[in-house]
């Protein structure tokens, strides 16, 4: 987790149940030339309690939010290192969740699948990684091109 | 969205909790779907407890 990450700050909206894991927080996307909102949402899954899907967007001028925006700001090893630091905090908060995300494409999904390699070694130190191939989940291994990911803490209990 | 400056520094409003929920509705049904489609021997593999080995 020591890779250079932006500062982000956790937002509150107040939402029913007050022990929901509906969480929201955001960073800025800073460069020379433009300066993006970025949001990463973890909401409930109602079909699997203990799930919170993942999604990171940009929030943009008109006020809407859109996961599809190609940035430019040349920082996305910065902007991934920060949406991992973020889940670390959620998870921190909410140790018994598994948090899933996916890429909005296939290309994101292909980044987000490399850098999970590039740092697996230490993100196993903590947490559980699942790569899902085409509906089978398995323990997240370096030679697949999963299209789904799935993290957890690991229980230090057992 | 831009609000104002502050000491130089852009503030931005953060987004309305309409427009989060708008965003991500679609994304939260498609994984409700999902996870319903596993069977239960593929859904202990996400929400399993797993002992830490070393």
């Amino acid at each position: 987790m020591n890779d250079p990450a932006y500062q982000f700050e956790h937002l509150f909206y107040p939402v029913a149940p007050a022990d929901s894991p509906f969480e929201v927080y955001r960073f800025f996307s800073v460069s020379e030339i433009r300066i993006v909102q970025k949001v990463v949402i973890f909401s409930p899954i109602n079909q699997q309690p203990l799930v919170v899907n993942l999604a990171l967007m940009d929030v943009l001028h008109d006020g809407s939010l859109s996961d599809l925006t190609v940035t430019n700001n040349r920082d996305i090893g910065v902007v991934l290192a920060t949406v991992s630091n973020i889940i670390a905090d959620f998870l921190v908060k909410y140790p018994t969740f598994t948090v899933m995300f996916m890429g909005s494409d296939k290309r994101r999904t292909s980044l987000y699948n490399a850098i999970l390699i590039r740092r697996l070694n230490e993100l196993t130190q903590h947490y559980i990684i699942v790569g899902e191939l085409d509906g089978v989940p398995e323990l997240f291994r370096p030679n697949q091109d999963y299209d789904r990911f799935y993290v957890k803490l690991i229980d230090q209990k057992l | 969205m831009r609000s104002r400056t502050i000491n130089g520094d852009l503030r931005l409003e953060k987004p309305t909790l309409e427009a989060i929920k708008q965003a991500v509705q679609k994304k939260v049904d498609e994984a409700n779907r999902h996870l319903a489609s596993l069977p239960p021997s593929e859904l202990e593999k996400i929400t399993g407890r797993i002992k830490k080995t070393v």
